[in-house]
């Protein structure tokens, strides 16, 4: 059975990129990016032929309504596109390649994405658990900045966020990209009690690994947890 | 007549004890030994802390005396500070380095107790009184000294409650003896208040208390760690049989005395079996509450840092904890691998040239303190490449539009100023749904695009090894570009491809 927008399954990243098919078609198509050294989640279930699907056709909707309506519809339109995709995905690649596909300057696309109701709701959300020693929702406060972040890139988030009066460090800004990006297991782990500054330093091995560490430190205090990291990492090392 | 009322300004007081009260509480610190273990305890770890040398019990019909020899109290101590509740001479504001601190480890003696008499000698000071808690109040008097002895010593003679005649027997001393002060009975050293270690004999009904029978092991190793400038040594043990539940974990003796239990945070599937004890007089400021607690603070956090060390060790070596090797080989970058062996093939060097894929360029990044002097000119990123500011709003990037748009280094002479920095256009692999019957292709935007649809791509998930199937997919897919661009000769391709396999793995 196919994933539904409602069904509240794992979220991963998603990257919309120019691809250039074999017969010389040059299209928009999301993708989800693989790196072995990267630990953002990989899905190893069908969800990447379940969710793209549903990612490009509402990206040619969007790309549709932007054509028919023109781009006084964009923050609209915008807001309706993440409205459908953010439950299933963290998006990225959507600044490189709109404003080609709508013949839109890249400003009129990035400003648009400032003024919808999408970056306001991240922004108010980053904003509300910012600093709170107990997050309400840690992986959602994780997974809003690698939102931000997968649109508006590393430098530009971050002076975004600094401007909204949130002045976050940039190492805390990665840190919190990468648990947004970790897999499902560790991010029910981290809801389940898992510290947020312990998933920060999991090691950069492979999902199984980090998942079986990241199970080990659930149960422990946190400076039995800083141990047993420390450990582990002195002792592949 | 005239009525004068004297109306003095109001001072402050002393608070009243109600000391009825106050013993009751005492009590209740008593939360992880019973009263009766108390009783043993606080009386040997006064003994501990002064300079006696010798600790006799001594118990018949209901009397239980504790000899104590090779020290006394002097004058002060005996009628001043020993008849007053929780007064103590072991805390200064500087130091605070015995067993006893609170002043009151005596005291609750006087629960189980229809009387104590408590006689001293020190030097030519001999004393004796008498405490009884008359209606829940402590109460004293003077007795006249009776036990002729030319050596210093102290007895405490306590007439048990006979509710507590079958609670304190003989065998009931032994165990808790056993119990608290383990490695003093095995003959182990222990340091006194003023810091001097010395063998301290206990004694029940003038017998040497035996040591705890040694557990049966399987593997004995040392543990020695160094913290606070202090050293804390002892022996963690792998028992043959699944131990007690109160005899499992490391024991952390403080000044000889058993405070408690613990595994350091490392625990594995023999923890059953795991049991030891460390020595570590540097917690003796740490120790808390009924005695039984050391507060998690810098001292025990260092001890615990290198004990856990240890403990890990001693762990996988009797395979408890399995060894957490991570795997070094199962992160290798993929660009690295296509790197290396672009290098090895001039034809596919040729191929990322054009390309601009894993090729390192050099690039541009405004910084106030650089080394390039540089103009900044129209850039064609606002983002990428620059730097943020380093205060409030990120100056320098420009956030809505009609604010100055962001200007990159153009490395014309100028007076602005860069730095240099390496930037490589990496090769992209991503996976993605193509109803198309193709496995992977290549796209010259720097993409390898791998068909999540395609059956290999669901046997190498199902057989857990896509890492390996993305990879080979990604080298497939650039060989088959530069065959279509004319990178590589057609009648070549088969052993080229072979060859770019063979060296592939051997990388």
């Amino acid at each position: 059975m196919g994933r539904t927008l409602e069904s509240g399954s794992p979220r991963f990243i998603v990257k919309l990129n120019k691809i250039t098919y074999p017969n010389g078609e040059k299209l928009t198509r999301s993708t989800v990016p693989f790196n072995a050294e990267d630990v953002t989640y990989f899905p190893k279930d069908n969800a990447i032929n379940e969710v793209l699907p549903i990612i490009d056709e509402s990206y040619h909707e969007l790309v549709k309504m932007l054509q028919d309506k023109g781009f006084e519809a964009l923050p609209e339109a915008l807001d309706r596109f993440f409205e459908k995709i953010s439950k299933l995905v963290i998006l990225g690649g959507l600044v490189e390649v709109l404003p080609g596909d709508v013949s839109l300057d890249i400003n009129v696309v990035a400003d648009a994405l400032i003024s919808s109701n999408w970056f306001h709701g991240i922004v108010d959300y980053v904003r509300s658990e910012f600093r709170k020693g107990k997050k309400v929702d840690a992986v959602r406060y994780a997974e809003s900045v690698r939102e931000l972040v997968e649109i508006f890139g590393v430098n530009y988030a971050l002076a975004l966020l600094w401007k909204e009066d949130i002045g976050m460090k940039r190492s805390t800004l990665m840190a919190l990209c990468r648990v947004g990006g970790e897999t499902p297991k560790i991010k029910e782990l981290i809801r389940r009690g898992l510290k947020l500054t312990i998933a920060f330093e999991l090691p950069s091995v492979d999902e199984e690994h980090r998942e079986k560490i990241a199970e080990e430190l659930v149960s422990k205090s946190y400076a039995e947890a800083k141990r047993y990291l420390k450990r582990t990492k002195t002792s592949s090392s | 007549m005239t009525h004068f009322s004297l109306s003095l300004p109001p001072v402050y007081k002393p608070f009243q004890v109600d000391l009825e009260h106050l013993m009751e509480n005492i009590k209740e610190q008593y939360v992880n030994i019973s009263i009766e273990e108390a009783i043993i305890v606080e009386n040997t770890d006064n003994c501990i802390d002064e300079g006696y040398t010798e600790i006799n019990f001594d118990l018949k019909n209901g009397l239980l005396q504790i000899l104590m020899l090779g020290d006394g109290m002097d004058s002060k101590v005996f009628q001043e500070t020993l008849p007053r509740i929780a007064a103590t001479t072991k805390v200064t504001k500087k130091i605070r380095s015995g067993l006893g601190r609170y002043g009151w480890g005596m005291k609750v003696s006087m629960y189980v107790a229809d009387y104590i008499i408590i006689e001293t000698k020190k030097g030519h000071f001999h004393g004796a009184q008498s405490w009884k808690l008359i209606d829940g109040i402590p109460k004293y008097k003077k007795e006249i000294p009776k036990k002729q002895k030319d050596s210093d010593f102290t007895l405490i003679a306590i007439k048990l409650k006979k509710s507590y005649h079958q609670k304190i027997s003989l065998d009931f001393i032994k165990r808790t003896l056993q119990h608290f002060y383990p490695t003093i009975l095995g003959g182990a050293p222990v340091r006194n208040r003023y810091g001097k270690k010395r063998r301290l004999r206990v004694l029940l009904k003038s017998k040497l208390v035996e040591s705890p029978p040694e557990v049966d092991y399987e593997k004995k190793s040392p543990i020695k760690v160094r913290a606070v400038r202090r050293e804390a040594t002892g022996y963690v043990f792998l028992a043959r049989e699944t131990l007690d539940e109160a005899a499992r974990g490391i024991s952390i003796i403080v000044h000889g005395r058993k405070i408690m239990k613990d595994y350091f945070g490392v625990h594995g599937s023999k923890d059953d079996r795991i049991t030891g004890y460390l020595h570590a007089d540097m917690l003796i400021d740490d120790v808390a509450g009924d005695k039984t607690l050391i507060r998690r603070e810098y001292r025990w956090r260092k001890l615990s840092e290198g004990a856990a060390k240890q403990l890990g060790d001693f762990m996988k070596e009797v395979g408890a904890i399995r060894e957490e090797k991570l795997p070094k080989d199962i992160i290798r970058h993929v660009h690295q691998e296509i790197n290396n062996l672009i290098r090895h093939f001039p034809e596919l060097q040729e191929l990322a040239r054009k390309l601009g894929i894993s090729i390192r360029r050099e690039v541009l990044i405004p910084e106030r303190e650089g080394d390039v002097p540089t103009r900044l000119e129209e850039g064609s990123s606002r983002s990428r490449g620059l730097r943020p500011g380093s205060e409030k709003g990120g100056h320098g990037v420009p956030i809505s539009s009609g604010e100055e748009p962001a200007k990159a280094p153009s490395n014309a002479l100028g007076e602005k100023r860069a730095v240099r920095r390496k930037r490589r256009r990496g090769l992209q692999i991503v996976a993605r749904p193509e109803t198309e019957k193709k496995e992977a292709w290549f796209s010259p935007e720097g993409i390898v695009v791998v068909n999540s649809k395609f059956p290999t791509y669901d046997k190498a998930r199902k057989m857990r090894s896509l890492s390996y199937h993305m990879d080979r997919c990604a080298i497939e897919a650039l060989l088959n570009y530069a065959l279509e661009n004319g990178i590589i000769k057609e009648e070549e391709a088969i052993d080229y491809r072979t060859e770019v396999f063979a060296k592939w793995g051997e990388l």
